[in-house]
């Protein structure tokens, strides 16, 4: 049924299209939302992909790869989106408020906001690796399949991202000892 | 030093919290926008650039040239005569391809957007609208007359295979000539400015991990639609270059390198500084040194050169020295000097009001305006033009004879 559906949104139908996307838009937003740590714009990233996937749904040849298709135009979106919010868009800008979080006992309110701002800092491409690692549970081959990128450069980009994350966390807790400004 | 084996486990369950349900109302929304968007024949994307024209294409190439020229008239006749310097010619081809009205109409959501490229004069009113793709952004006004802009639309021809990257568009505006830059590894421009003689442009460019670096391309060996001519990346530092300034001799570009601090929620950090880098390849220098940021400068003919500190316009000489606040001036963004370096066009924050973008074009949908005024910077006077733009990447750029300004609208009521 997904084949025929597939098949059919690649001859145009609309209704077929969305019937895939629907089942996999949850999916796909929390996606987003880990590595935008943003719901508002996660919500704006799944929109661009799911509309450049209709757009060019035509250009997928195997069918068999949709769903790691979609999941690198949604990474890659992310990864463009988070890297103009790293820069300026302009004073004032409002953030909103994430979900409320599911709460586990093991992270205490002090671990989650240690995370975040380390995570914050971390490149657009760093925190998209470690999200289909620590999230989607993808093994690094996984990761390099759904990217289009060679397994030894998906180790070594997970290898510089955990080192990234662990340094940002460690120079977050320095300048708490030291009376920094943490954000 | 934290373990490894502890941050991945604190991965692991900080990732798993958090929203895994889109809303109804995106998902509507992303509903709609489907149905709005027309779906790319598959050919389209098996090669970079069409090689083949078929009659109907050449029929439609041959349009899309006429109303460039027809546009590029229309803007010649209505510019101020001493915009207009003696024709180039020959340096921009016409566009290669073009796509059919009803792919510009679904490739191009800005049909509808309320922004729009203009002339005003130094009182705000509109001497020209310029008729340009609307989601044009970040634009720039040569010493001759030619405009530099951004766009991901596929409309007038610029660029009938940028799909939703952002390329800089380039319209002559005394020959009617027009094109784009394209190159694979220029794809995120963010900024722009012509070089003093305006045949180099200055931008800064995302080579895709998020770090965004200052480049130089010569535009006048440049061949459009290809990018081939002669690109040169001034910087490489991790941090965030951006707001690239030429200096009077086209020799330096000033620049702001974000450094390593956190943004804030304004997107500046503390770590924030002045940078000049020579065109001609060296070392970058940097020219200020405090803990607050300094950003968004711009340099005068006398090398004054103008630059925001914690929202503030201060100056100082090209060597970082004399550093001054424009006391009497509240505020301001992404100041421009006038030519003869008498005013700056500065750009205000207007609380009122928020301008809401679609979300296809990336820059996020609710942005803050930002009034256009003119400071005359000996009695530090403001004039208040009542024209607003979105966000402080729009700053307004001076006519050559300074007369006027190139504006990235924001009206509303289009």
């Amino acid at each position: 049924v997904e084949r025929e559906l597939l098949a059919a949104a690649q001859r145009g139908d609309e209704a077929a299209f969305v019937d895939l996307i629907r089942v996999r838009s949850n999916r796909l937003f929390a996606i987003a939302q880990r590595i935008l740590r943003d719901v508002d714009r996660a919500e704006d990233a799944l929109q661009d992909a799911l509309v450049i996937a209709w757009r060019d749904l035509r250009g997928l040849r195997d069918p068999d790869r949709f769903d790691a298709w979609l999941t690198r135009l949604l990474v890659n979106v992310c990864i463009s989106q988070a890297a103009r919010e790293r820069r300026r868009t302009a004073n004032l800008r409002v953030l909103p408020l994430d979900g409320p979080p599911a709460p586990d006992e093991l992270l205490s309110i002090a671990d989650r906001d240690l995370l975040d701002r380390g995570f914050r800092r971390l490149p657009p491409d760093q925190r998209a690796i470690l999200v289909m690692h620590h999230y989607l549970g993808y093994a690094p081959s996984e990761i390099a399949e759904t990217l289009g990128i060679p397994a030894g450069t998906a180790r070594s980009r997970l290898f510089h991202a955990h080192r990234a994350m662990r340094a940002a966390l460690d120079a977050d807790a320095r300048g708490q000892i030291l009376g920094g400004r943490p954000a | 030093m934290t373990p490894d084996r502890d941050v991945q486990e604190l991965l692991d369950r900080w990732l798993a919290e958090g929203p895994t349900r889109v809303s109804d109302r995106a998902f509507d929304q992303v509903v709609g926008r489907v149905h709005a968007q027309r779906q790319r024949a598959a050919w389209r994307f098996l090669r970079r650039e069409p090689t083949m024209i078929s009659p109907l294409r050449f029929v439609l190439v041959a349009a899309a040239v006429i109303a460039a020229v027809a546009v590029g008239t229309l803007l010649v006749s209505s510019l101020p005569s001493a915009q207009v310097a003696a024709p180039r010619g020959g340096t921009l081809t016409p566009p290669s391809s073009a796509p059919s009205p009803s792919e510009e109409a679904s490739a191009n959501p800005a049909t509808t957007l309320p922004l729009g490229l203009a002339l005003v004069d130094l009182q705000g009113t509109v001497q020209e609208d310029l008729q340009l793709p609307l989601d044009a952004w970040v634009a720039d006004l040569s010493v001759d007359g030619r405009l530099a802009f951004l766009t991901q639309a596929e409309t007038l021809g610029f660029c009938g295979q940028c799909g939703r990257l952002w390329r800089i568009a380039i319209v002559d505006t005394t020959t009617g000539s027009s094109g784009y830059l394209l190159g694979p590894d220029v794809d995120r421009v963010q900024g722009l400015a012509w070089s003093p003689d305006g045949t180099q442009l200055a931008f800064t460019d995302d080579d895709g991990t998020g770090n965004i670096d200052v480049y130089v391309v010569d535009v006048e060996s440049g061949e459009l639609g290809a990018f081939g001519g002669d690109i040169r990346r001034l910087t490489t530092d991790p941090a965030i270059d951006e707001f690239p300034a030429w200096t009077p001799d086209g020799s330096a570009i000033v620049y702001d390198n974000v450094g390593s601090g956190e943004l804030d929620d304004s997107g500046f950090a503390r770590t924030q500084e002045i940078w000049t880098v020579p065109v001609d390849g060296g070392d970058p220098v940097r020219l200020t040194t405090n803990d607050v940021w300094d950003a968004e400068p711009d340099v005068a003919p006398d090398g004054t050169i103008v630059f925001i500190r914690e929202g503030r316009p201060w100056t100082m000489t090209i060597s970082g020295t004399e550093q001054r606040a424009l006391e009497s001036i509240a505020g301001g963004f992404s100041p421009r000097w006038s030519p003869d370096g008498s005013r700056l066009a500065l750009l205000q924050h207007d609380g009122s009001a928020r301008a809401h973008l679609p979300a296809e074009l990336g820059h996020g949908t609710d942005l803050p305006l930002l009034r256009v005024v003119i400071v005359d910077v000996a009695t530090q006077g403001v004039t208040n033009t009542h024209q607003r733009v979105v966000s402080d990447l729009n700053p307004a750029s001076w006519t050559r004879d300074g007369g006027g300004l190139l504006i990235n609208r924001y009206d509303e009521g289009g």
